[in-house]
């Protein structure tokens, strides 16, 4: 994983952490769907909006804010490498 | 009454209050209004104002001259009693020094008046405004008088001033203080070190003040391995939580802790000294006495015999009506309990929130100082739960170790309570030592 990719996946990490399920164990790739479950990371309402706070805070600015709605974790990357360059 | 610089005897003082209103009869000062650091000498230019049927008024002395030029406006001051040179349009700045008696001026011959005998006297608290401008709740000063039960074992008390004077609080602290002929202290500023400095050099027996401030005073006597040897510790200002209660048991052991329950425009209402959070039921929906308590809505309302005449140019709540207090309540078995302030409340994705409820498992964190729980907008839940937490300074723990801790706490609350985001700060933003959880605005 590049660095942006990196940073997610560790916001992600601190996002389900209150998950009874260890939070330690999750792994993804850019496939890796967002908001179903068993199939992806089953992100709930809660969890995502304390995503777009922890991107927010890390990067100034999020896709939900903006209105956009990333569906796999390779599509929220893009979001932020697209921005970049 | 005593600061770090200056104390008055009770004699000395009713002297200079009769020099002062003589002072102020002579210069025909009828209103004014007060900015003054907090010092013995701004009590006694109030007792003088209320000598001489003046109506007061106390500004926060953070404000600024435009500020203070725009309140004289609004509220249609010509006097300033001031501590620095102020230049504002139409209106007159004073020094204390200035209120000179007239010349044949006999303190001798003089019939030292009481304090709330007048019944044109009258003081205006400022709301504390933290949204728009400050609105002024005006009492009669014999109405702010009577709320004040006169105990003869309250005479030999040394109390601590722990509120600022621009707010109700800290008028209720000064009549109480006076009205028991007990000894005052004012620390250098609200600060804790000074405080602690105050209430040992002086042994202070007793402190009145917000669980914000006795939460910061429990930490930093703890951390400092200081002793306060109080005899009365009184809460209020902000809603009591069981694990204050424990706290303060903790660092004053056995030492009686009294729940007084006031606001700016009702005054001081009722106290508890049971040691339980919140109140009896029983206290509610009595048909007599001076202050009546009732439910509306999960909302505490209150009528009070003496509470203020009404706001300065708003005729919209007068005495002797119902106030809607903006405190939220739950009915627990026999106990009326403070869930928090209505404004404070966060919407997460429809369901409501009590930062206070939150704020109450955080708190027993071990090395957590300090915690304010708030709203964050979103765009998802619409709010979300923010935690800022101040470690405490002894505290080993790293702010990793912290976040894993609080989050294991918070695993007790429902889901939509836990904080979303815990954010490590040196310090958190109070109003006259109450924390500020006001949501954050949309910006």
């Amino acid at each position: 994983m590049d660095g942006v990719a990196e940073t997610i996946y560790q916001i992600i990490r601190q996002v389900i952490r209150y998950r009874d399920s260890e939070a330690d164990g999750v792994h993804v790739s850019d496939a890796t769907r967002l908001y179903e479950a068993p199939d992806g990371l089953g992100l709930d309402s809660l969890e995502i909006a304390a995503l777009s706070a922890g991107l927010e805070g890390r990067f100034g600015h999020d896709p939900y804010t903006a209105g956009v709605f990333p569906q796999t974790f390779g599509e929220l990357v893009s979001y932020y490498s697209a921005g970049k360059t | 009454m005593a600061s770090a610089s200056k104390s008055f005897s009770y004699s000395v003082a009713t002297r200079v209050v009769a020099h002062l209103a003589q002072g102020l009869d002579a210069a025909r000062v009828r209103r004014f209004l007060v900015y003054m650091r907090d010092c013995p000498e701004l009590i006694l230019l109030l007792m003088a104002g209320s000598v001489v049927g003046a109506q007061t008024c106390v500004a926060n002395r953070r404000y600024s001259t435009d500020e203070i030029a725009d309140l004289c406006r609004r509220f249609g001051f010509e006097h300033v009693m001031a501590d620095v040179p102020m230049s504002i349009d139409n209106v007159r700045s004073h020094y204390l020094s200035d209120m000179v008696p007239p010349k044949e001026f006999n303190m001798n011959s003089m019939a030292i008046p009481r304090l709330s005998d007048d019944p044109d006297a009258r003081h205006i608290v400022l709301t504390t405004g933290t949204t728009g401008t400050p609105k002024g709740a005006v009492y009669a000063w014999r109405d702010l008088v009577a709320q004040i039960r006169q105990r003869p074992d309250q005479r030999s008390v040394t109390f601590l001033l722990a509120y600022q004077m621009n707010h109700f609080a800290g008028i209720q602290m000064m009549l109480h203080a006076l009205c028991n002929r007990a000894a005052l202290v004012m620390a250098e500023s609200l600060q804790m070190p000074d405080v602690a400095w105050a209430a040992k050099n002086f042994n202070v027996d007793a402190i009145s003040a917000t669980p914000t401030f006795w939460r910061m005073l429990c930490s930093y006597v703890a951390s400092h391995s200081d002793r306060l040897s109080l005899k009365q510790v009184t809460v209020g200002g902000e809603a009591v939580t069981d694990d204050l209660l424990a706290k303060l048991e903790t660092c004053f052991p056995g030492v009686p802790v009294a729940q007084v329950y006031a606001s700016t425009e009702m005054g001081s209402t009722f106290s508890v000294r049971d040691g339980k959070a919140g109140f009896p039921v029983s206290l509610l929906n009595r048909n007599s006495g001076e202050v009546q308590l009732r439910v509306v809505d999960g909302e505490l309302q209150i009528r009070a015999q003496h509470s203020m005449l009404g706001y300065v140019g708003d005729s919209s709540s007068t005495q002797g009506e119902w106030f809607a207090t903006g405190d939220l309540v739950a009915i627990q078995g026999d106990r009326v309990v403070f869930l928090g302030r209505k404004s404070e409340v966060i919407n997460v994705g429809g369901v409501k929130v009590h930062p206070v409820e939150i704020e109450k498992v955080i708190n027993q964190v071990p090395g957590v100082f300090a915690v304010r729980v708030s709203g964050r907008p979103n765009p998802v839940t619409g709010q979300i739960v923010v935690a800022q937490v101040v470690i405490a300074p002894d505290s080993n723990g790293k702010e990793e170790e912290m976040g894993a801790a609080i989050r294991s706490a918070c695993k007790v609350l429902d889901r939509y309570m836990q904080p979303r985001l815990i954010e490590f700060v040196s310090n958190l933003p109070t109003a006259n030592q109450k924390l500020m959880r006001r949501p954050e605005s949309e910006s």
